[in-house]
């Protein structure tokens, strides 16, 4: 008896929470919120999608609205003004504005680092702290314009949708390069550090190998080789592991 | 003891056949073997009273060499070892017993002054081998083996050692070239001929006075033939002797013996005339007492007894005719030898500015190697100055060229002038048919006298002796480059760290100038030994400049080193550095390019004898002529190859000091020491 009313409890809970999980969620499934992602007209056609008898009944108009006054640059297509490579920038539509910005920030630092890649030729460019630019920092710097727009879903009703152009020039790229080439010198430093320090201790080893053997006469020069050996080989898988933590640039 | 025996036991230790605590001879006790020479070995013992002696043992027991000692054992003088007996052991080997000498040798002594003693201490080294020799031949005895080697000091009394045995040492060739070329340096021309008077010592005598003054032989060669033939036909070269000592050594160096002094006691008398400032005795080694320097009035003198004349050709001597020498007897040829015409200066008096900065340099050299400064501070010294001829180089180099110019033209003014006012010049006369062709001086030898050992000590050595010793100093070399690059970088500043990375400079700095050395030390390990034409070394320098500035360069690519940021860097001479071709050794913003790294450092290598600055038995571990030159040899390149500075001058700098301070050096005590090893090892 007690199994049976805790399977009706169980059940209970489970479609309380799946109505009231319907209810919140607004956003669009189609498209996650990318980089360059803009707005295709100013009015689409609704969702055809017969709405499913759990979803709450919402008054909306039959197509998407876009409210007038959008700027030309919101939806235009990258492009390359003199040096100046500018990329539009938008948050898709979300019920509420907090979530918007998140998302444009998102967007931001995606594009952002996209063009760092792009201008470096290295995936790994971006995974330097110094190449890793945040939203703060690309609004203050690389941001030339915003604008923030609602839009009427016709499923899901009014929604916030957040645009920047982001702009590129030579300042910039210059400063990407600059860091790329210290991060790039230092990698190179620590790689030659490895070998440097690699071959001096084995060296070492050859020339402790000498010395000893040289001062026992002769007695235990098997022993010393044995140990000279292994002493180089250990440098050398030292040297191994190591070379696994350091970039390769 | 005496001879060669005197040495203290080598460092690593030679095997004698006798071990401490035996006693192979009745009556003594071994305590220790302390050398071995060509006869035999030497041990220091103890009788059982407790009297401590040398014992040697003589292994070829040879019944002349025996004989000769024999004749010596009531021999009493102060300047002399005593020997005290010759006994048998029950194999029917024989031992002399003598005096037991603690001190150093003559020869130790001059291996630790290697520019030759101070006069008070020749004079008195002088004194008392001239007392002990003198008391020889008084003995009718000959010693006919004086060298430096065999003469001892005992606790500031001189004492000559191996009389009596001088006949087995010198000439046996069971001793082989090694043992006999330290004899040949003392052996007078007329020994070929077989001839064993008294002034075969006169002129060893003469030798060891100019070795006492000078610190070398005068008479070097590669081989023992060689030697003789310098013996028999090279004057020596005496212009750096003052008089009196000069014309006394000139005088018992003749080739004819009949022009030499006639006794050791004239020789010294010669040779107290020198100087009133040096007249006064040395308290270093005393003064013998009992020296006796002239022939005793009344006592008729014996025929001087030549030892083991009789055995020369059996000794396998192949020197020439053996001839009994009867100095007073030797009737006048009918022919006088033509007596040698001195010929006149080959050089002009010393232009006295180049005498002056000659004289200056030579004080400078020899206080930096021999004075009481040490490496660490000599570095201070060097880094000091490199720094003032980095900051003060824009006006000093040009300011030193603009005074070689005008030194140059007054030299070629003092030369015409000279020319024009000099007497003129008497034609030479040509020699008559059938006359002998003229003789000309032989500047003679002036290496030092241990260099010769010194490479026969290197050659000596196994390969991996010289692989430990070489990857000792490349270990070396890298730890002074890497503290030679924080000074520089100090130094620097900003101009070395203006990289991508601030540490890429410097780290291309360490890296140059430990691969720089490595190469360096490398090509000094197999030259060392002395091998190798002087065209062969300097083309292997060369190859090696260019293999350092390639991957110099490649260093400088892969650390992103950026030497230079602007136009092509400007030549201190205007005009040549600008020139097109070398424009193609740098970028557009100035950095050089692979061919201005090998043309830059291939030039310098190939300029610089850097095998000098490895070389074991250069004179001391760091000198500072060869860091100037490579300074120098770096900014006169500079001048055609406009390589970026500092960058060129300090990579090179520190190569230097690198090189010299991590290189294998014998110190003259490791060389006194590895010398007696090795004579022992014979």
């Amino acid at each position: 008896m007690k199994r049976v009313q805790a399977i009706i409890a169980t059940v209970s809970l489970a479609l309380l929470t799946h109505l009231c999980l319907a209810g919140e969620d607004k956003s669009p499934p189609s498209s996650a919120p990318g980089s360059g992602s803009t707005l295709p007209a100013e009015r689409l056609p609704a969702d055809d999608s017969p709405a499913s008898p759990s979803d709450p009944v919402i008054e909306t108009p039959a197509e998407l609205v876009i409210p007038a006054g959008r700027p030309e640059w919101v939806a235009a297509a990258p492009k390359l003004d003199g040096d100046v490579q500018q990329f539009s920038v938008s948050s898709e539509p979300w019920h509420s504005k907090p979530e918007a910005r998140r998302k444009l920030d998102e967007a931001l630092v995606a594009q952002t680092s996209e063009f760092i890649v792009d201008t470096l030729g290295s995936q790994l460019a971006t995974s330097f702290p110094a190449l890793h630019y945040d939203a703060k920092t690309i609004r203050a710097r690389l941001v030339t314009a915003n604008y923030d727009e609602t839009i009427v879903s016709p499923s899901v009703g009014p929604m916030h949708v957040l645009h920047a152009r982001l702009e590129f020039g030579p300042d910039f790229r210059a400063e990407i390069e600059r860091k790329w080439s210290e991060i790039r010198a230092t990698s190179r430093l620590v790689q030659t550090g490895l070998f440097a320090g690699a071959g001096l201790l084995i060296l070492g080893a050859v020339f402790g190998f000498f010395r000893f053997d040289t001062a026992t006469r002769g007695y235990y020069t098997g022993r010393l080789q044995l140990l000279t050996s292994a002493a180089i080989l250990a440098v050398m898988g030292a040297g191994a592991v190591l070379a696994r933590y350091v970039h390769w640039l | 003891m005496a001879g060669d025996a005197a040495s203290p036991a080598p460092r690593g230790g030679i095997k004698f056949q006798y071990a401490s605590g035996s006693k192979p001879l009745e009556g003594y006790t071994i305590k220790r073997g302390i050398g071995r020479g060509g006869f035999g070995e030497v041990y220091f013992a103890t009788s059982d009273a407790g009297k401590e002696v040398a014992l040697k043992h003589v292994e070829r027991n040879l019944e002349v060499e025996l004989r000769g000692v024999s004749q010596c054992l009531n021999l009493k003088h102060a300047n002399l070892i005593d020997l005290y007996d010759v006994r048998y052991d029950e194999q029917g080997d024989a031992w002399i017993v003598m005096e037991f000498v603690g001190g150093p040798s003559l020869k130790d002594v001059i291996d630790r002054n290697p520019n030759g003693l101070p006069i008070d201490q020749v004079l008195a080294w002088f004194r008392g081998i001239a007392a002990g020799a003198a008391y020889l031949h008084d003995h009718g005895i000959v010693h006919r083996d004086l060298k430096p080697g065999n003469i001892f000091d005992d606790a500031g009394t001189v004492n000559i050692g191996d009389y009596g045995l001088s006949k087995f040492i010198s000439t046996s060739r069971r001793s082989g070239q090694t043992e006999s070329v330290g004899t040949f340096h003392y052996m007078a021309p007329e020994i070929g001929k077989g001839v064993y008077g008294k002034e075969i010592d006169i002129y060893a005598l003469g030798i060891i006075l100019y070795e006492m003054l000078t610190g070398r032989v005068p008479f070097e060669g590669e081989s023992s033939q060689e030697i003789m033939m310098k013996h028999l036909t090279a004057d020596p070269d005496l212009s750096n002797i003052a008089q009196p000592y000069r014309a006394v050594i000139q005088r018992a160096m003749q080739k004819d013996p009949d022009k030499r002094f006639a006794t050791v006691g004239e020789m010294l008398v010669a040779v107290e005339a020198g100087p009133p400032a040096t007249k006064p005795p040395a308290a270093t080694p005393s003064q013998p007492a009992h020296g006796t320097l002239l022939p005793p009035v009344g006592i008729p003198i014996a025929p001087p007894v030549y030892i083991g004349v009789e055995d020369a050709a059996a000794e396998g001597i192949s020197f020439g005719p053996v001839q009994q020498h009867v100095p007073q007897k030797v009737p006048a040829p009918a022919q006088p030898a033509p007596r040698r015409k001195f010929a006149p200066p080959l050089h002009a008096p010393r232009e006295p500015i180049a005498a002056a900065v000659a004289q200056g340099w030579t004080q400078f050299a020899d206080w930096w190697n021999h004075g009481p400064i040490n490496t660490p501070l000599k570095i201070v010294i060097l880094l000091s100055a490199l720094v003032l001829a980095i900051f003060y180089g824009g006006w000093l180099l040009p300011a030193a060229a603009a005074l070689g110019a005008v030194y140059l033209l007054y030299l070629g003014i003092r030369l015409a002038t000279q020319a024009l006012n000099a007497p003129p010049i008497p034609a030479r006369d040509d020699p008559a048919p059938g006359s002998p062709l003229p003789q000309y001086r032989s500047a003679g030898w002036t290496s030092l006298s241990w260099e010769q050992q010194g490479r026969e000590l290197l050659r000596m050595k196994t390969p991996a002796d010289r692989i430990g010793e070489l990857t000792g100093s490349m270990l070396g070399s890298a730890l002074i480059a890497a503290v030679l690059t924080v000074v520089m970088t100090t130094l620097g500043g900003q101009t070395l760290q203006s990289s991508a990375n601030p540490y890429a400079g410097p780290a291309w700095l360490w890296l140059a100038t430990t691969l720089g050395s490595w190469l360096l030390l490398g090509a000094g390990k197999f030259l060392e030994t002395g091998g190798g034409e002087m065209v062969r070394r300097r083309f292997l320098m060369l190859v090696l400049g260019l293999v350092f500035g390639a991957v110099a360069f490649a260093l400088g690519e892969f650390l992103m080193v950026r030497m230079y940021d602007g136009p092509v860097p400007g030549s201190s001479l205007r005009g040549i550095g600008n020139s097109p071709w070398v424009q193609t050794m740098f970028d557009s913003v100035g950095q050089p390019k692979l061919l201005g790294f090998v043309g830059y450092f291939g030039a310098i290598f190939l300029t610089i004898g850097w095998w000098k600055q490895t070389d074991p038995l250069r004179p001391s571990r760091m000198r500072i002529g060869p860091i100037l030159l490579v300074v120098l040899a770096a900014w006169v390149w500079e001048c055609l190859i406009p390589f970026p500075q500092p960058w060129g001058f300090m990579t090179v700098t520190a190569i230097a000091i690198a090189t010299q301070l991590s290189a294998p050096w014998l110190s003259p005590a490791e060389r006194t020491a590895a010398a007696r090893n090795r004579r022992n090892m014979v």
